[in-house]
């Protein structure tokens, strides 16, 4: 045996330095390290945010400048900054600008955090809130809406109708996977495609049906937007999205021991079966909720949580919040490229998700094998 | 511990489990084994309650299964089942952690739940590797791992389902050793094993499924003879009793006819190629 064989085994048998260092009580381990560098992920995530929302809102046609921008806001809740802005850029900004990135935060929040728990519940990286049809049963129930020309509840009819198209679908989904009080994750995978395609056919059949104005609306809802972006739309998706997330959030360790497996998870005391109902009705309700003021806004929800695992691992207790923000900053960006890029007009959203998203996407998973083959 | 009487399975008019009644005391490591396909993982999922039999009923300490929450359950009985297959990127050490889930409150987990996970971990020689992803490791380093998560749960009650497969000799003992540990410390454990001799030299008793059936159980000395295994497995079995030492070794006697394979690669060599 050559001195380089020896050493190489006496390397790989023992190694004093590391073994002390996770021994040692001051240095507790794996799980402390966790919590302290996920706050500080979370922390560094809300830093981005802010930062992207500043400038965001600051560009545009009418630009004002991020110092600005902080005056007026403070200035709003009596803090006056020495800086000056006018009456104009005062309006400008809390009109139109601020109302619409608010608008994304919550979006983009909410499908990154839906996207996470239904990635979580289906075992399933690639899964994304498309996959239980709340996104094409909103479009159905947009669709039928714009068609029909319905209009019972004024300006809330077709944010009211996507709101229940969409989560009608997904219990309709959910009801068909369910037998004998289980749920195969696989055939609700199925049921879902079907379905979905079901919704397609029915949003393909009013569009042929429609006149040309009604075709043009179902098109650009399709598309997703952040153009309806108005304090009371604001208001009434808030409450929707705030209680899903309180309570998606509850569900953090449960998710993460799903990824053991249903029986797994279930000798360890979790009651699976509720806790995939009670997670998968959050992230409809909080998908819904966005789809239904937004339209359809594609790949946010399955970027951000697969983006963010990347960086911080999978641990759902951070890997939550992270994608709630995350996907926050991906959709107010988005944004502010969709409304910028060809001003005076604007691109929409979800061509915007999809065009920068897709070859994105390509990437992750090109980064993904690389690391799985590297060991 | 636990008892079992007159269990039954039946799915769609198939007996997977035939009125099997068994009793497991504190402290005993009891071995099923049997054929592929004979009932023994079905067995060990109606006694960790998993599967609920359609005759017959399971008593753990002195409740029924079903009266148990999931919860209370988690704290009295671990189940190391097959294969665990993990759907995302988690460490050894994250892993063996979520085996604390029954004892960890709201709030998280405590700087004793990491000691308990590092003992765990070491148990298994898998100490050194709990910052690795746990998708990259071997089959073998995985079910230690899974072992270590098993052990970190510390319920009185362990079911293991093959614990040794895929694992090399040296760790093969140790888990059993580790068995017979938990065993003296006052657990029970209920474990399918196919190699009859680690069965023989770690279980207290053994048990042998045919057919969804109890075929026979007792110690290692009365339940395997030579008549009985040959049986059961289709295989001649020869016995050997050592001196001193309480229970037989087995060795397997080849049949005498070779089996011809479907096809043979002499056709390959035939044709040219390759030469």
């Amino acid at each position: 045996m050559s001195d380089k064989t020896a050493d190489i085994i006496a390397d790989k048998t023992f190694d004093p330095a590391k073994t002390s260092a996770f021994l040692a009580p001051k240095q507790a381990g794996s799980a402390e390290r966790r919590s302290l560098s996920g706050a500080f992920a979370i922390a560094v995530l809300l830093l981005i945010l802010f930062g992207v929302c500043i400038i965001s809102t600051g560009i545009g046609a009418y630009f004002i400048k991020p110092l600005q921008v902080i005056a007026i806001l403070l200035g709003q809740i009596g803090i006056d900054l020495p800086v000056e802005y006018t009456s104009r850029q005062e309006t400008v900004l809390l009109v139109i600008r601020l109302p619409r990135v608010v608008m994304g935060v919550l979006i983009g929040a909410s499908l990154g955090i839906s996207g996470t728990v239904i990635q979580g519940v289906f075992r399933n990286p690639l899964a994304s809130p498309g996959l239980i049809g709340v996104s094409s049963g909103a479009a159905a129930g947009a669709a039928i809406a714009i068609v029909t020309g319905i209009n019972v509840l004024g300006i809330w009819t077709l944010p009211f109708a996507a709101f229940w198209g969409g989560l009608g679908t997904a219990m309709v989904v959910y009801r068909f996977a369910r037998r004998g009080g289980f749920t195969d994750i696989t055939t609700l995978l199925l049921v879902g495609i079907a379905v979905n395609a079901l919704m397609g056919a029915i949003v393909s059949f009013l569009s042929f049906i429609s006149d040309d104005a009604q075709l043009r609306s179902i098109v650009f809802w399709m598309m997703g937007s952040l153009s309806a972006s108005v304090w009371p739309f604001i208001m009434s998706v808030f409450p929707f999205m705030a209680i899903s997330f309180v309570l998606i959030l509850r569900f953090a360790r449960t998710l993460n021991l799903l990824a053991l497996g249903e029986a797994e998870a279930r000798h360890l005391g979790i009651d699976t079966e509720r806790a995939r109902v009670i997670t998968l009705a959050l992230a409809s309700i909080a998908t819904g909720a966005a789809v239904s003021v937004a339209g359809i806004i594609g790949f946010v929800g399955l970027v951000a949580p697969h983006l963010l695992r990347l960086i911080i691992g999978p641990d759902h207790r951070t890997l939550l919040p992270a994608s709630a923000i995350g996907g926050a900053i991906l959709l107010v960006l988005a944004d502010l490229f969709a409304r910028t890029v060809v001003s005076p007009t604007q691109l929409p959203l979800g061509l915007v998700t999809a065009l920068v998203g897709a070859p994105f996407f390509l990437y992750l998973i090109e980064i993904t094998r690389r690391n799985r083959m590297g060991g | 511990m636990l008892k079992a009487s007159n269990l039954s399975l039946e799915i769609d008019g198939q007996t997977l489990v035939d009125d099997i009644s068994l009793e497991v005391a504190r402290g005993e490591v009891i071995a099923l084994i049997g054929p592929n396909g004979a009932g023994k993982t079905t067995l060990l999922r109606l006694l960790s309650g998993d599967l609920t039999p359609t005759k017959g009923q399971v008593h753990l300490l002195d409740k029924a299964l079903p009266d148990y929450s999931l919860k209370e359950l988690a704290l009295l009985r671990s189940v190391m089942a097959q294969a665990a297959a993990l759907s995302f990127s988690f460490s050894s050490a994250q892993v063996v952690l979520f085996g604390r889930n029954p004892h960890i409150a709201k709030t998280g987990e405590s700087y004793e739940d990491h000691e308990i996970v590092r003992g765990s971990l070491s148990d298994t020689e898998m100490l050194d590797f709990h910052d690795r992803d746990y998708l990259t490791l071997s089959g073998g380093e995985k079910s230690r791992v899974n072992l270590s998560r098993i052990l970190a749960q510390r319920a009185p009650l362990i079911f293991l389902d093959e614990p040794t497969a895929s694992v090399d000799p040296r760790h093969q003992h140790r888990i059993l050793r580790l068995a017979r540990g938990l065993a003296k410390g006052g657990a029970s454990v209920v474990m399918v094993l196919h190699d009859l001799n680690l069965a023989a030299s770690y279980a207290d008793r053994i048990g042998v499924i045919e057919n969804g059936g109890l075929r026979a159980i007792g110690s290692p000395n009365e339940v395997l003879s030579e008549a009985l295994l040959s049986e059961v497995f289709q295989i001649g079995f020869h016995r050997l009793d050592v001196a001193g030492q309480d229970y037989p070794l087995l060795m397997i006697e080849p049949e005498e006819t070779q089996p011809e394979p479907c096809y043979s690669s002499q056709v390959f060599y035939d044709k040219g190629a390759g030469s």
